[in-house]
């Protein structure tokens, strides 16, 4: 009969061997990628928000926004029978969280078509 | 002269709350530091892209700077790593509405009712694997554990890292990804299966 339980000795070896492994991972980082980290620390530190992959954002935020506006556009004209409103429960709606959430959420995706466009292309 | 000693301990005081500002921020300096790399490559294996990566530490940096530098020291490791799962969660989810945005647009079929109201971090599994990058800086051993690793569903990749890497109690690792105790035993469970099935024959 085939003992089923696990060998601890053997575990705590096995166990030992991956640890130092991800600790060997971590040691071959590279002289940029500690560069990055450090600077990264010092503007957390800093309460600094910059960096350089976020600029992406920047760029492609208009797009984003185009889309938004091109598919408000679309529901506008599809649905004639919603007139505009200027009542301040329009305006809280406008200006919630979670409707700005959606926008971002519609720029990211706008992002997203462009960068498979991109790699398809 | 009773003026001047008031000014003098008023003074005092300044300085004392600028010297603990000061150790303060030594300190959040010292422990980002000290746990930067090791946040670093967790994102890094989950993610398979070393910029989502960065980007997530950052955030989990800024977070715990922001919002916890007034707890105590002893609370910040458990914090950050928190702070860190959830932006690798948000990660996956994202990609996760990604995948199923692009699908809709291609009008694939595809039959969600299984899925529906399950969350897709659950789901999520080895989606990205060991970046060339990556490969390129790890030695062989180590590049064999880092895609075993990066293998395993992102629950168990977090409970084990978590308990084995960054040496957390089953309650802290609970804690950090918002799950049961029970569930982080079985998941760490499951990933050393999972790793000694994988690795079987190379040690």
């Amino acid at each position: 009969m085939v003992d089923e339980k696990k060998d601890p000795f053997e575990e705590k070896d096995f166990e030992a061997k991956l640890k130092q492994s991800l600790d060997n991972s971590v040691d071959e980082l590279s002289q940029q990628t500690l560069a990055n980290l450090n600077e990264i620390r010092q503007q957390a530190l800093n309460g600094k928000q910059a960096n350089a992959s976020k600029f992406q954002w920047a760029l492609w935020g208009p797009a984003g926004g185009l889309v938004a506006a091109a598919v408000v556009a679309a529901v506008w004209v599809g649905n004639p029978a919603v007139q505009p409103s200027n009542s301040i429960d329009d305006l809280e709606l406008l200006t919630s969280e979670e409707d700005l959430e959606l926008m971002e959420d519609i720029e990211f995706v706008a992002w997203l078509m462009e960068q498979e466009i991109d790699h398809a292309g | 002269m009773y003026f001047e000693s008031l000014d003098i301990q008023s003074g005092n005081k300044v300085e004392a709350k600028q010297v603990s500002v000061m150790d303060n921020r030594k300190a959040m300096d010292q422990f980002l530091y000290s746990v930067q790399k090791r946040a670093f490559q967790m994102a890094r294996i989950a993610t398979g892209c070393e910029q989502d990566a960065m980007d997530i530490v950052q955030d989990a940096m800024m977070g715990l700077v922001k919002s916890y530098s007034d707890k105590p020291e002893n609370e910040w490791h458990g914090l950050f790593f928190k702070i860190l799962q959830s932006r690798i969660y948000d990660h996956y989810r994202r990609g996760s509405v990604k995948n199923k945005i692009f699908s809709w647009f291609r009008a694939e079929k595809h039959d969600d009712e299984d899925e529906g109201g399950i969350d897709p971090v659950q789901l999520a599994a080895d989606q990205h694997g060991v970046s060339p990058e990556m490969k390129l800086q790890l030695g062989q051993a180590t590049e064999q554990v880092v895609e075993a690793v990066a293998a395993l569903p992102i629950r168990q990749q977090q409970a084990f890292l978590l308990r084995l890497w960054e040496g957390m109690s089953v309650a802290e690792t609970a804690e950090s990804m918002g799950v049961s105790e029970g569930s982080v035993k079985t998941h760490y469970s499951r990933a050393l299966a999972s790793l000694k099935q994988r690795l079987e024959g190379y040690w």
